[in-house]
């Protein structure tokens, strides 16, 4: 009796699923679209467009203008400028994370759970909010060091904002992932005699690859497509990562906007390969601390 | 107004805009000074009112739906997943460009609409227009968001409850609404507080468009637009404490839900 209802429940269900399919891949369409279209046009020269119009049927399609981009827009500095920031940068803020989430939760003390509040409400203020603070500072701490430029318009400088904010939703991630391994392995460790960094190192640390993966895949993502820390922080504009420096390359090109797109999809390469090969990683790095603001 | 504001070709704009406003009104500065607020303080509550709406009345709950459906493992649900996410990848100086290759007076959609360069709609020029532009670019990236931690709680909430919805002769509706969505109350309090955060947040997809000289007054672009350079103006600083006192109540939220669990 059951098992016939529950049939045709499903029966009936098929026949709108297909409905829903259609729509839904409609929708799907119209999501990409944009990005299809924007890669459409960078293979076209900006000539053409201008001259037979926007869906015109196109004379030449190549790489034309993503040499160009690579050559004129110095692409492969601002490439470099963002590894070098990125990279320092998740590595820091995994292991300061990861450290934090340690100490929080295998040792009690007092102040545990406000200090993880307190890490994760710094994270999710707004960054403009936090600017006017954090510029004055690094001019600050930079004359008493006796030099002004030490963290304003340093790649450090950029580094170390970019630790701070994300250090807070790292330690949150790692550290409810740490409470569901189980405690025994941690006494077993102190019975051992094991000294508080060899228990981080050699116990805790090979336990936690999976989470630390998929942070490292999202923050990743996070820290190359910022572009807002860079402008403000920095004043040379050589010394920006790509996603600052297409804001100027957009003034600069208004031009030849193909070759802006161009220059636009280079950007957006390393992350949109980041995601595909590393989809799994990606996505459970997002739900393992629910979600980010 | 602070000398520096008049260095700012966009503040001017949108102070002559706020005294022809004040003109039409008839009322001039009385009623500016009786409210203690510029008309252009108002006119930012209400476009920043409109965004909330716009992000919690259609932006949201299709991400919801998306999810939904998707989570129902209808067929290329892996590529649909996948084609709604990635919008959220990209960074937003790259979702700037790409639009404004939809939206430009030579773009697509003035192509679709068939105007030419000199009789195109201008989009982000026109203040009427521009905050639709700014919901749409916004809800390319946010529904994509929602609709990827929705997915992750749908994936937690026992088949056999909806199978036995379905049984008691439940429609689809009611059992979304009856059981699933009491179900997913931890993930519904998410979903609402970063749907706040996100319209508080609209500032980056404006300052993308604009640079520094915004059109559209979004709090956190009024924040930037007063402090950027070492000249900073405490008409930033007040800006930043509205934001901050704006913000603040979405994040305690948000934090009671996350470390309930966590202490307990």
């Amino acid at each position: 009796m059951t098992a016939t209802i529950a049939r045709r429940y499903r029966g009936r269900q098929r026949v709108k699923d297909r409905f829903i399919s259609i729509f839904i891949c409609i929708f799907a369409l119209v999501w990409i679209f944009p990005i299809v279209w924007t890669l459409w046009s960078s293979l076209r020269p900006y000539k053409e467009i201008r001259a037979n119009g926007v869906f015109s049927v196109p004379e030449s399609i190549g790489f034309g203008n993503y040499s160009t981009a690579i050559e004129r827009m110095d692409l492969p500095t601002y490439l470099w400028n963002s590894l070098i920031i990125t990279a320092p940068a998740v590595f820091l803020t995994l292991l300061f994370g990861s450290v934090t989430a340690f100490v929080v939760s295998r040792y009690s003390f007092r102040w545990n759970v406000s200090m993880l509040l307190l890490f994760t409400a710094g994270n999710l203020l707004p960054p403009q909010l936090v600017f006017i603070p954090v510029f004055k500072a690094y001019l600050t701490v930079g004359d008493w060091l006796g030099n002004r430029r030490l963290f304003y318009d340093s790649q450090w400088g950029v580094v170390l904002i970019h630790v701070a904010f994300q250090m807070g939703f790292a330690t949150f991630v790692l550290s409810s992932y740490m409470k569901t391994i189980p405690k025994e392995i941690s006494e077993a460790a102190k019975v051992d005699g094991a000294s508080v960094f060899r228990h981080y190192w050699n116990v805790m640390l090979p336990l936690l690859r999976p989470p630390l993966a998929s942070l490292a895949v999202l923050m990743t993502t996070w820290i190359y497509n910022d572009f807002f820390w860079a402008l403000v922080l920095m004043s040379n504009d050589s010394k920006r990562p790509i996603t600052s420096a297409l804001g100027r390359l957009q003034g600069e090109f208004v031009t030849d906007y193909n070759l802006l797109a161009a220059g636009a999809m280079i950007a957006a390469l390393p992350t949109l390969i980041v995601f595909f090969i590393l989809r799994r990683q990606f996505i459970s790095g997002l739900t393992l601390g629910a979600t980010k603001g | 107004v602070a000398a520096g504001d008049r260095d700012d070709p966009a503040v001017v704009h949108v102070l002559d805009r706020d005294q022809l406003l004040r003109h039409h009104l008839g009322r001039g500065r009385q009623l500016r000074e009786h409210l203690l607020l510029d008309a252009g303080l108002l006119r930012r509550a209400a476009q920043q009112r409109d965004l909330a709406r716009w992000f919690f009345l259609i932006a949201t709950p299709l991400g919801v739906l998306l999810a939904y459906q998707i989570d129902r493992e209808i067929r290329g649900h892996r590529f649909y997943q996948s084609a709604y996410y990635i919008p959220v990848v990209l960074s937003l100086a790259v979702t700037g460009i790409i639009w404004n290759f939809m939206l430009r007076p030579d773009g697509f959609v003035n192509g679709l609409l068939g105007r030419d360069i000199d009789n195109a709609v201008s989009f982000f020029g026109n203040y009427d227009i521009n905050i639709y532009v700014i919901m749409v670019m916004a809800s390319w990236r946010h529904i994509g968001y929602i609709m990827l931690l929705y997915l992750a709680g749908l994936k937690a909430v026992d088949p056999a409850l909806r199978e036995a919805a379905a049984i008691d002769g439940a429609t689809e509706w009611e059992t979304f609404r009856k059981v699933v969505l009491p179900t997913m109350r931890p993930v519904n309090i998410i979903i609402v507080v970063i749907t706040m955060i996100e319209s508080l947040r609209a500032f980056d997809m404006v300052y993308v468009i604009y640079g520094t000289s915004a059109g559209l007054p979004i709090l956190g672009i009024l924040v930037f637009q007063n402090i950027a350079g070492e000249g900073a103006s405490m008409k930033g600083a007040a800006y930043a404490v509205i934001l901050f006192v704006l913000s603040i109540g979405p994040i305690i939220a948000y934090l009671r839900q996350q470390f309930r669990q966590d202490v307990s």
